[in-house]
């Protein structure tokens, strides 16, 4: 995660965004590395399913920046996303056109359909997420996003929140 | 020097990932020294593919300051390292009911389960693969049983649950209710995979157990295609599963919560939500909680954990019964 420039409410910052990067690392990464994966194996309807369950955790992901849903379980968050519009409600519908037009046998064309929606989704609840999620879960990645962690810690401490409860987060998946 | 030698079953699951044991043991070094090391996870339970992580759970006698998984990396491949004590395993079975019926050819445990997290974590020490070579399984073959009952009974209470809020979102008009519907009837398959011996939790990996669980494709069709009230109650007919009208099968609980008023109107703090305060009692039905409130006020208080939704395990009993 890095800082991108521009002025932000820093207790929004500190509170809605930070849970908002920490639920992109931990419950989105591995979901869109899952979906990419079974692709890579040939596996489509994996990979269909996987795009499903990756997109209804961005309802959440996009839902943390504004608060309203607790707990990101299946049916919690598909009551979330009937409350709302926009592109990840969209997203969603599209996930269900595409698994139930899908035949016994998932073909090719429709998990890559669902993997292009994903992707689509995921870049629009990114670019709502005031601070650049690096691939946390990569040797590259994990250190950076360890500092970042620090530093919005820093930050909470200075406008009065406790200390982030990553362990919740860890123990999600 | 002692010789250490690793489990066949081990080496050939890791080896998915392009990794030896040998290469683990170099990364992890003193994390895994004398004591009860098991791969866990999808690779264990005999899924994955080349993009998955490895899971290790290594069981310590001494009291382990809570479950804080560790990553590392070995190359490129993500491992999951995750200390517990020894007894855990033991204390989770013994958490889960003795009592069964049989289901889809399986068992289904009858009463109440402990929470997901611990069911998850069941699931992965029931399929789990000792590192090393002459290490006894976790659990032996009547806790894995017992255990097997336990995540059936799991996917079943899951189906209802998703198939009470399918109802909720039909009430509501909302144009996710098929979406709904059809993740209800997924999680009855679930119910049907894990009752053919595929007992491991993954979500995702629904279709893969299917396959190995010889399950014809065309039922996981069948239930991608379920997108109403009555074509849930077809499908788990069709399949056996005495769940039809789900919505009588759970109850509400309204949480309890401060409440504040400001001119006349009343608000309870839910999180750090404020929402207009709900005049129900403390337990209801899903049917007289719409009557009372509306489908989207509902949604909304559950959303918003102002409402939980559960399975009432008596009537479950009487049903799979």
């Amino acid at each position: 995660m890095t800082a991108t420039a521009g002025s932000v409410d820093a207790r929004w910052f500190a509170d809605r965004a930070t849970a908002a990067s920490w639920c992109h690392a931990l419950l989105i990464q591995p979901g869109l590395e899952d979906a990419e994966a079974a692709a890579q194996d040939g596996d489509w309807a994996t990979c269909l399913l996987s795009c499903l369950l990756t997109v209804e955790k961005l309802v959440f992901c996009e839902r943390l920046l504004v608060g309203g849903v607790a707990v990101p379980r299946e049916p919690e968050l598909l009551l979330a996303a009937a409350l709302g519009t926009g592109p990840v409600a969209d997203g969603l519908r599209r996930m269900q056109a595409l698994r139930s037009g899908a035949g016994p046998r998932v073909e090719e064309e429709t998990a890559l359909t669902a993997l292009a929606c994903l992707a689509e989704v995921d870049r629009y609840v990114r670019a709502k997420i005031p601070i650049d999620v690096l691939p946390m879960r990569t040797p590259e990645g994990f250190y950076p996003s360890l500092r970042v962690a620090a530093e919005l810690e820093r930050l909470r401490k200075a406008v009065g929140l406790g200390p982030f409860e990553w362990s919740w987060w860890a123990n999600l998946s | 020097m002692t010789t250490v030698t690793f489990a066949a079953e081990a080496r050939a699951a890791v080896g998915k990932v392009g990794l030896t044991p040998e290469q683990i043991v170099e990364v992890l070094g003193s994390c895994l020294d004398g004591e009860a090391v098991y791969l866990v996870g999808s690779l264990a339970a005999g899924l994955g593919n080349a993009g998955s992580d490895i899971d290790l759970h290594v069981f310590v006698t001494e009291r382990a300051a809570g479950v804080v998984p560790m990553l590392f990396f070995a190359d490129r491949v993500r491992l999951d390292l995750v200390h517990h004590e020894a007894g855990r395993p033991a204390a989770v079975l013994a958490a889960t009911p003795r009592d069964w019926v049989p289901l889809l050819g399986g068992r289904c445990a009858l009463g109440r389960l402990p929470g997901m997290t611990d069911l998850k974590r069941l699931s992965r020490w029931a399929t789990a693969l000792p590192l090393h070579a002459g290490v006894p399984p976790l659990l032996d073959q009547a806790q894995v049983a017992r255990a097997a009952a336990a995540v059936v009974r799991a996917a079943v209470e899951v189906s209802v649950r998703t198939a009470a809020f399918a109802t909720i979102l039909a009430a509501a008009g909302a144009e996710h209710a098929p979406l709904a519907w059809s993740r209800a009837a997924d999680l009855a398959v679930e119910a049907a995979v894990r009752a053919a011996g595929e007992i491991f939790i993954g979500d995702k990996w629904l279709p893969a157990k299917a396959r190995r669980a010889g399950l014809p494709p065309a039922l996981l069709a069948r239930a991608r295609q379920v997108s109403s009230a009555a074509g849930y109650d077809r499908f788990v007919t069709s399949l056996g599963l005495p769940v039809s009208d789900p919505a009588a099968l759970v109850s509400l609980h309204l949480a309890p919560a401060p409440e504040y008023t400001f001119a006349g109107r009343t608000y309870q703090l839910h999180g750090d939500r404020l929402l207009p305060a709900l005049e129900l009692p403390p337990t209801l039905r899903p049917a007289a909680a719409l009557d009372a409130v509306g489908a989207r006020r509902l949604g909304a208080a559950i959303t918003a954990n102002a409402i939980s939704v559960a399975v009432e395990p008596a009537e479950l009993d009487r049903r799979l019964q």
